[in-house]
This record gives structure tokens, C-alpha cells and sequence, in this order.
């Protein structure tokens, strides 16, 4: 077996790392993170020659080799392979996650320096950044699926990294429940989808998805099956309703939160929509319309979220809940299509480096005043002064102020809304713009500026803690960039979602196939014989015209209510909080109800707890009635039954010869009869 | 060969003494008397060899050389078998059969 | 009505009765004497048949060895009021309702089965001569056919010397 690319060296080594780690670093305070550094170091070197070499040469590059073969009429017709594969969407996820896991991992080292489980901490980190390239480099949906559940794995395990603290301990096993529920529905849409096409690779998906009404069952629509994998997305990524994880994840270490609950495992979901995208496209031919389900759960979560975020204090819950809008404007952009796959890819990239810079810059924060409560802080940008200027960076980024990374991400999905003619969805992210920019700069208001507290002893954090930061701002500054056209080269035209050519035709001819064999619908070999026997239709014309630009163009009907209105979120900030127009607290008070319902994340926790405690439980004790008396009773019954019988057997055995002879003369006698009667 | 007596005659002979012993062996509490049960039971068989012998084989002799060991060898059965209810005697200072019941489940 | 007719009917009725009281007399040594009454009854039926060695074969080991064996036995197992206790447990009715069954069935197969004489030139162990005796044609027979079982029960019967001997003994003290 030969590979084309070195792309599987880049999980590995971290995975050395960590192997080395667990077998031989024997929790040494000052190995362990240097080797952890160090093997992530290598892998964000060598994920930067791959990327090099995508932008040379886009086309996918699938090195597998056969893992898992099933042929029968009860499990299907598909192999499994294991393998990488390296194109434009996974080369730029590797740089990310490499990235952003190096900075994470110099960053813990002076913010954890103090930590009694510094070794664990920087195993687990080693072991999710494997998980994680595992999965953005995975050929097929099950190699996914494998890494999904790794990835959680790792998030419980870093959520709960404070052992000692209940609240971390609750939280962790949160985390990992309801994504369990997600990867439920994931798991089946994974199963359907291969068991009926007869393929889980990503290439091969794509390129058969048309058959889908003569391969797929008639009871399935493919929109159903699309939604079943989004739920897997609605979970990792935490969409509503699945999104209570991931602000009780921030119980875990802030640069925890900063990787996985900001950068990387939380795009996840939305990687996973990006790579199985033509079963989402094809869904808009089928009876449901999976896209649009996708685009409004994501605008209504980013709006959720945005609103719950105006009204916290702890600043690492602002942060999450900032997230969960953000997420949910990727997944608005996913679900639009067309550009919109390009935009949320984009704003996934520009996020991870935004998001990651604020996180940290939050951690300097609550080092720096030991607590994340944001009534604690004030003036820490006179105290902190290069956490403060970056952190105003990440914010002026996420608002979407150009010339930042922010502008052109936010831009292009309002542009794709736009396209696409969705003008309420496109009202609702112009909204979300805005309360994002409000909250953004409250938070930095209350926190950076402002009187300072009267104990504050604050000092700027060591260079290991301020350099991440530092790398962050100019990657949140310069990443922007990348969407601009450079002679026909830009981000999207690496990264985009092209219609199959032949998708319509073969959907029509797949149709028509299966209006008239009935019979074999859904049976994969039948499916297979009569797909292969008709003769091709005439191919379609292309879909997709060559050389259409995705890079990023500058509409000024959509660049200037954007900005506006961003700019608005500022400056509404400034004076609430700045030049104390109103007090805050009067208008809480003022909105009475609903600022408490808002405050208290719209009660959807407790509303869960209720469902568990009133349906859950209720149902699983009837079943545990029916397990102990009826199950069990039949088993204890059953035992009874036979000591009854045994006991009764026994007087048999008197021990006297003589009962024994007289029992054998009656068997002869019975034999005898028994003979009489059988053969006169 | 018994002039106006046919052989069915003995053979009942030998079913009645057959099952006397039978129910000797089944019901008496002295184990010795058991043995006694056990006695008639092999001569029943043996009448019967010897009947078969007469009136079926006229002219062989196996039916009496199978009497003769049969003979021998019960004998030789009888003699361990009283051995055997001496010695549980002896241990237990009593010959009656329900006092017997070790293998009692 | 020939003489022997009449007495192998006489022998056998009261064998049967003797067999009887073996199996209900209270008392083991009754039981033990009535036994040798039905034995030598036996030996008159198997004279009657004309197998002389083996009715004197009967008498001389059943009644002349066996009881007297089945005498020393009750003698050394005698418990005191022993006559007083009735001698039948507590199966008694089934066994005898399950022996008289027993009984009705033998009787029927019995009597209709066809007993057919076999042909002569199936036996081996015929007489060598017609002229001879019963009690020369057994020991020529016994000696020359059957030479193996006979010497085989030598063996047997020397076992269960030995055996019973080792079983009957007192323990070493």
C-alpha cells in the first residue's frame, strides 16, 4: 500500500506524545508539557507543508486501506476503510486545529503552572488533538464516527479535569450525555446512508447520492436521513435543544475552553455537514427539506443565545454563550447552501482564531483577579495592557469592524442569505450582528475599562500566556484576507460546495427507475442490477459554470448595514457602560419577567431536569417494576418451582433396596404395557 | 418328557414361583429373608431351563448344563450375600432392611 | 392318568404353597425350613423330567449347602423377640398387586406362544451316545463341550470363598 501523502504522520504525532507521555513521563511536572509541545509543534509544521501543498495541487487525496467488508442481505454490502484524506476543507482544519492546539498548549503552560495535575492535563490535551485531526482527516463516516466519540471522550475528560469540584464533575458528565443523545441520531443517519447506498466514503457519497430513490427505502425520504446526521452537529455543536452542555462546560480549564469548546470540537458539527454536504443537497429533491430545517435551527440557536448572552456576569459563560451564536451562524450558513457553504466554512476558520484569542485573554483575566465574576473586574487594560489591546481585537473582531477577520466571515453569510433570498433568516443574523457587538463590548467595557476594584493586584501574565494572545490578534486581523481573490485563487474557490453535474438526471432516472420496480427499492442488489443494466442518460449540462467566484466580493448593500449596525452594538455598549446613560440595573428590573427568564437561559435546563424527573424516571421505574417482579419473578418462580419439585422427588429416594425393586418391577410392567400397545 | 403334562404347565409353575420370590424380595423386612426370595427366584429359572430342555431340545443337553451352573453360581452368590447381611449385622446390630437407609436423599 | 402326571401336579401345588410360606412366615427359620421343602420338591419335578444329575446336583447343593448357609446365617443374626414383629414392610400391597400383574401378564404370553421343537442338528452339546446315561452324557458333556465355563466356576467359586471369608471376619482387634 502506498500513500500519496504524509497526511497520517500528522494525528500520529501527538499521539506519540501522548503515548510517551502516559507510558514514560511518570507525571514529571517539566517533561511531560515540553514533549507535549513539542510533538504538537511537529504536527502544526507538518500540517502547514500539507496545507503549502493543497494550494498546489486541490484535488482529494485518499490514502485507505480496507478495514471492515460486509456482504449479506442482513447487514448490507459496504467496506469500511481506514485511512486520510487530504483536500482543501481538511488540509485548512488540520492548520487550524494544529494551530490554535500549540498556542494552547505554550498558554497552559504559565496559566496551569500552578495546577497539582499539570502531566494529566497536557496528556488529555495531547490525546484530543490526535482525536481531532483523526477526525477532520477521516476518509469515511465511520472513522468519523470513531473520532466523534473520541473527541467526546476527551471533552468529558477535560471538562472534569478539576476532580475535586462537583460542579465540574456534573457538568463533564453533561457534556458527554447529551452528545450521547445527538450521536444517537448521527449514528442511525450513518447506518441508513451506508446500508442503503452500499458506501460511507465521503467521495463516493457524493458521487451516487442521485440514486437515492431506487437505492434508498421508499419510507426514508433522504431529507430524513440527512437530519438524522445533522443531529449529531445539533449536539457536538450545540444547537438548540442539545446546546445545555457547553455552558456548564466552562466548569473545565480555560484553555479547555479555549481549544475544544471555542476552536475546534464545537466545529465538529459543522465540519461534518461541510464534508457529507451532497446528501444535504441532494435532500432539497426529497419530500424534506433537511436545509432548511439546518438554517433555522442555526438562526434561531444564534439568536437564543445572543440574547441569553447580554445578561450574564461570569465572563467565561458570556464567552459560551457567544459560542453557541457564533456555531449557530455557521450552521446558518450551512443550511442556505450554495455560497453559504463557503461562508460558514469561512467564518469556522475565522472563529477558531477570534473565539481562541478571547478565551485567552479571558483566562489572563480570572488569573490575573481569581474569578471570572465581571462585577470583580474593571480597568484591566491599564494593569494588563497587551491582554487588554488583544482581547479589544478579538472583540472588534467578532463584531464585524473591517479590517478584522470577523467583517469579511460575518459579510459573506449575510451575502449568501442574501442570494438565496431568505429575508426573515437575513433579519434575524443582521439582529444577532448587533446584540453580538452589544454584549461583546459590554463585556470588554466592564472588564477592561472602568474603575478598578479595590483590591486589585492584577499584573500582566508571563510571555508563555501573552505570546499566544499576541499570535491570535494578528491571525484575527490578517485572516480576513484569505477570502480575497488572488488571480482567480481565493478561500473559496479551495473550499466550496459543487453541485454533482449528473445529480438532477440521476435523480429524475433513479425515479423513474423506481416507479416502475417497485420491488426493488431499497434492495441494494436489485437496485445495483437494474441501475447498471439501463443505459446512461444523456449527461446534464454542467451545474455549476465554470470559473464562478466564491471569493469574497464587497457588496456595499450588504458590507454597510452590517458594519452599521455593529458599529450601533458598540456604541450602545460605550454608553451603557462607559458613559452610564442608564443603569443597567433599572432597566433589568424594568423588563421585570422576561429579563428573569432571559437571565436564567429561558429555564430550558430546568425544564429538562422536570421531562427526567416526570417522564424519565417514571418510565424507567415502571420498567424496573417489570424487570424485578416479572422478569425476575419468572426466574425466581422457574427456581422455585423446580426446589418444589426436587423436594418432592426426593421421597422417592427412601434408601430402602427394596422401594427401588418394586419401582424398577412397576418401569417393567409399564414397558410391558407400553409394548402391548405399540406393537400388538 | 412327561407323559400328558405340556410344557405350558411348567412354565407356569416356574411364573408363580418366579414372582413368590418376587414379592418375597420385595416385601420382607430380615434380609436374610430376602436372600430366601432371591433363592426361589433363581430355582424358578432354572425349572424353567430344564423344561425347555426336555421338551424342546430332546435330544441335547444345554438346558442342564446351564441348570448346573447356574446352580453354582448361585451358590457362590448366596454364600456373599450372607456375608454380607453377617458383617452389616455385626455393624449395626440389626438385620432389618429399613434400618438400611444411608443412601436416603 | 399316569402315575407321573399325578405327581408332578401333586409336587408342584405344594411347592407353591411351601414358596408361600417362605415369603409370609413370621419366623425367618420356618421360612428357612420351608424353603428346603420347596427345593426338594424341585428336585422330585426335575427326576420326573428325567435330568437326574441335576436334581441330585438340587439336593446336594441348594438344600445340603445353601440352607444350611441360609441356617447359620439366621442363627448368628438373631435378635430377641424378633417372632413378635411382623415380618412384611409396608409394600406389601403394592408388590402384591404389582407381582400378581406380573403374574397375569407371564401367563398370557405363555400360553399363546407357539412352542416349537427345534430342529436336532442345531445342538452341540447332545448326547454323544445314545446308549449312555443321563449322568455319563453330562460329564462327558460337561468335560469336553463345556470345559472352559466349567473351570471358569472353579475360579468364581473361589472367589467368593475368599470374598466372603474377608467380608464375615471380626475385625482385628
Amino acid at each position: 500500500m502506498t500513500f500519496s501523502t504524509a497526511t497520517w504522520i500528522v494525528p500520529l504525532l501527538p499521539l506519540s506524545g501522548f503515548l510517551f507521555n502516559f507510558l514514560f513521563g511518570r507525571g514529571d511536572r517539566r517533561v511531560v508539557p515540553r514533549v507535549a509541545l513539542a510533538a504538537v509543534g511537529c504536527a502544526l509544521a507538518l500540517s502547514l507543508v500539507l496545507a503549502v501543498q493543497v494550494l498546489g495541487d486541490p484535488a482529494p487525496k485518499v490514502d485507505s486501506i480496507p478495514w471492515l467488508s460486509v456482504s449479506n442481505q442482513v447487514f448490507g454490502h459496504f467496506t469500511i476503510n481506514v485511512g486520510t484524506l487530504l483536500d482543501p476543507l481538511s488540509a485548512m482544519m488540520l492548520v487550524v486545529v494544529c494551530l490554535v492546539s500549540f498556542l494552547v498548549h505554550l498558554y497552559s503552560l504559565g496559566y496551569m503552572d500552578d495546577e497539582p495535575g499539570l502531566a494529566r492535563f497536557f496528556m488529555y490535551l495531547g490525546l484530543f488533538t490526535f482525536s481531532m485531526l483523526g477526525l477532520v482527516v477521516s476518509p469515511n463516516l465511520f472513522q468519523m464516527y470513531i473520532f466523534w466519540e473520541l473527541v467526546g471522550l476527551c471533552s468529558y475528560l477535560l471538562i472534569g479535569f478539576y476532580t475535586s469540584k462537583p460542579e465540574a464533575n456534573q457538568a463533564c458528565k453533561k457534556a458527554f450525555v447529551v452528545n450521547r443523545v445527538g450521536d444517537l441520531g448521527m449514528f442511525l443517519g450513518i447506518l441508513f446512508l451506508t446500508y442503503y447506498l452500499g458506501t460511507s466514503d465521503f467521495g463516493q457519497i457524493a458521487a451516487h447520492i442521485g440514486q437515492w430513490p431506487l437505492f434508498g427505502p421508499a419510507w426514508l425520504p433522504l431529507g430524513a436521513v440527512a437530519l438524522l446526521l445533522f443531529c449529531g452537529a445539533v449536539g457536538k455543536s450545540a444547537q438548540f435543544p442539545l446546546h445545555v452542555w457547553l455552558p456548564d462546560a466552562m466548569e473545565g480549564p480555560t484553555p479547555v475552553s479555549a481549544l475544544i469548546h471555542a476552536a475546534t470540537m464545537v466545529a465538529a458539527g459543522v465540519f461534518m455537514v461541510a464534508r457529507v454536504y451532497a446528501v444535504f443537497d441532494a435532500a432539497l429533491l426529497s419530500s424534506v427539506n433537511a436545509p432548511m430545517v439546518v438554517a433555522c435551527v442555526g438562526g434561531f440557536t444564534s439568536l437564543f443565545a445572543a440574547t441569553i448572552a447580554c445578561t450574564q456576569f461570569d465572563i467565561k459563560r458570556v464567552l459560551a454563550y457567544s459560542t453557541l451564536s457564533q456555531l449557530g451562524y455557521m450552521v446558518l450558513a450551512l443550511g442556505v447552501g450554495g455560497l453559504g457553504v463557503t461562508a460558514g466554512a469561512f467564518h469556522l476558520f475565522t472563529h477558531a482564531f477570534f473565539k481562541a484569542l478571547l478565551f485567552l485573554g479571558a483566562g489572563s483575566a480570572i488569573h490575573a483577579v481569581h474569578s471570572n465574576d465581571l462585577r470583580a473586574m474593571g480597568g484591566l487594560r491599564r494593569k494588563m495592557p497587551i491582554t487588554g489591546i488583544t482581547f479589544l481585537v478579538g472583540c472588534l473582531a467578532i463584531s464585524g469592524v473591517w479590517p478584522f477577520a470577523g467583517f469579511f466571515s460575518k459579510d459573506m453569510i449575510l451575502a449568501a442569505l442574501k442570494e438565496a433570498h431568505l429575508m426573515t433568516l437575513y433579519a434575524v443574523a443582521v439582529g444577532v450582528a448587533f446584540l453580538t457587538a452589544f454584549y461583546m463590548f459590554r463585556l470588554y467595557f466592564l472588564a477592561f475599562e472602568g474603575p478598578s476594584p479595590e483590591h486589585g493586584h492584577a499584573h500582566e501574565s508571563p510571555w508563555t500566556m501573552t505570546l499566544p494572545l499576541l499570535v491570535l490578534a494578528a491571525l484575527s486581523s490578517a485572516a480576513g484576507f484569505a477570502s480575497l481573490d488572488y488571480n482567480g485563487r481565493s478561500f473559496g474557490s479551495y473550499i466550496r460546495f459543487d453541485r454533482g453535474p449528473t445529480l438532477s438526471s440521476d435523480w429524475g432516472r433513479a425515479q423513474s427507475l423506481a416507479l416502475a420496480h417497485p420491488d426493488a427499492v431499497g434492495d441494494y442488489r436489485k437496485a445495483t442490477a437494474l441501475w447498471e443494466a439501463q443505459a446512461p442518460a444523456p449527461a446534464a449540462m454542467a451545474m455549476v459554470p465554470a470559473g464562478e467566484s466564491r471569493a469574497f466580493v464587497l457588496d456595499y448593500r450588504v458590507a454597510v448595514p452590517a458594519t452599521l449596525v455593529g458599529l450601533a452594538g458598540i456604541l450602545l455598549a460605550f454608553g451603557v457602560y462607559r458613559l452610564k446613560w442608564v443603569d443597567p440595573a433599572k432597566v433589568a428590573a424594568a423588563l421585570g419577567p422576561v429579563y428573569t427568564t432571559v437571565y436564567n437561559k429561558y429555564y430550558v435546563d430546568e425544564f429538562y431536569r422536570w421531562m427526567i424527573d416526570h417522564v424519565y424516571y417514571v418510565l424507567s421505574g415502571a420498567i424496573a417494576w417489570f424487570d424485578r417482579h416479572v422478569v425476575d419473578g419468572v426466574m425466581n418462580g422457574l427456581a422455585l418451582v423446580m426446589q418444589a419439585a426436587g423436594g418432592a422427588l426426593r421421597r422417592l429416594q427412601t434408601g430402602r433396596v427394596q422401594a427401588y425393586a418394586l419401582a424398577m418391577l412397576g418401569g417393567i410392567l409399564l414397558l410391558l404395557g407400553a409394548l402391548k400397545v405399540l406393537a400388538p | 418328557m412327561i407323559p400328558g403334562v405340556p410344557l405350558q404347565d411348567f412354565l407356569l409353575l416356574s411364573a408363580a414361583l418366579f414372582c413368590v420370590g418376587l414379592y418375597g424380595v420385595v416385601t420382607r423386612r430380615n434380609a436374610v429373608g430376602v436372600l430366601m426370595g432371591l433363592e426361589l427366584m433363581f430355582n424358578a429359572a432354572n425349572i424353567n431351563l430344564v423344561a425347555f430342555n426336555t421338551y424342546l431340545h430332546a435330544g441335547a443337553l444345554s438346558g442342564q448344563m446351564f441348570t448346573l451352573f447356574t446352580i453354582t453360581i448361585a451358590a457362590a452368590e448366596a454364600t456373599v450375600g450372607l456375608a454380607l447381611v453377617v458383617s452389616i449385622f455385626r455393624a449395626r446390630r440389626s438385620v432389618r432392611l429399613e434400618h438400611v437407609d444411608l443412601l436416603k436423599g | 392318568m399316569h402315575l407321573s402326571t399325578a405327581v408332578f401336579y401333586f409336587c408342584a401345588a405344594l411347592s407353591v404353597l411351601c414358596a408361600v410360606r417362605v415369603v409370609t412366615a413370621r419366623n425367618v427359620f420356618h421360612a428357612a425350613l420351608y424353603l428346603a421343602m420347596t427345593l426338594t420338591l424341585l428336585a422330585v419335578i426335575y427326576l420326573l423330567l428325567g435330568a437326574e444329575f441335576v436334581a441330585v446336583v438340587q439336593v446336594l447343593v441348594y438344600v445340603g449347602a445353601v440352607i444350611v448357609l441360609i441356617i447359620f446365617a439366621v442363627m448368628l443374626t438373631a435378635q430377641i423377640g424378633d417372632s413378635s414383629v411382623a415380618q412384611t414392610n409396608r409394600l406389601a400391597l403394592p408388590a402384591a398387586l404389582a407381582t400378581a400383574a406380573l403374574f397375569l401378564v407371564l401367563q398370557k404370553a405363555l400360553l399363546s406362544a407357539p412352542w416349537v421343537p427345534a430342529a436336532s442338528t442345531t445342538d452341540v452339546s447332545g448326547a454323544p451316545a445314545p446308549g449312555l446315561s443321563n449322568l455319563q452324557s453330562v460329564g462327558m458333556t460337561l468335560l469336553n463341550v463345556y470345559v472352559y465355563p466349567f473351570e471358569l466356576t472353579a475360579l468364581i467359586l473361589f472367589t467368593a470363598l475368599v470374598g466372603a471369608v474377608l467380608i464375615a471376619r471380626k475385625d482385628q482387634e
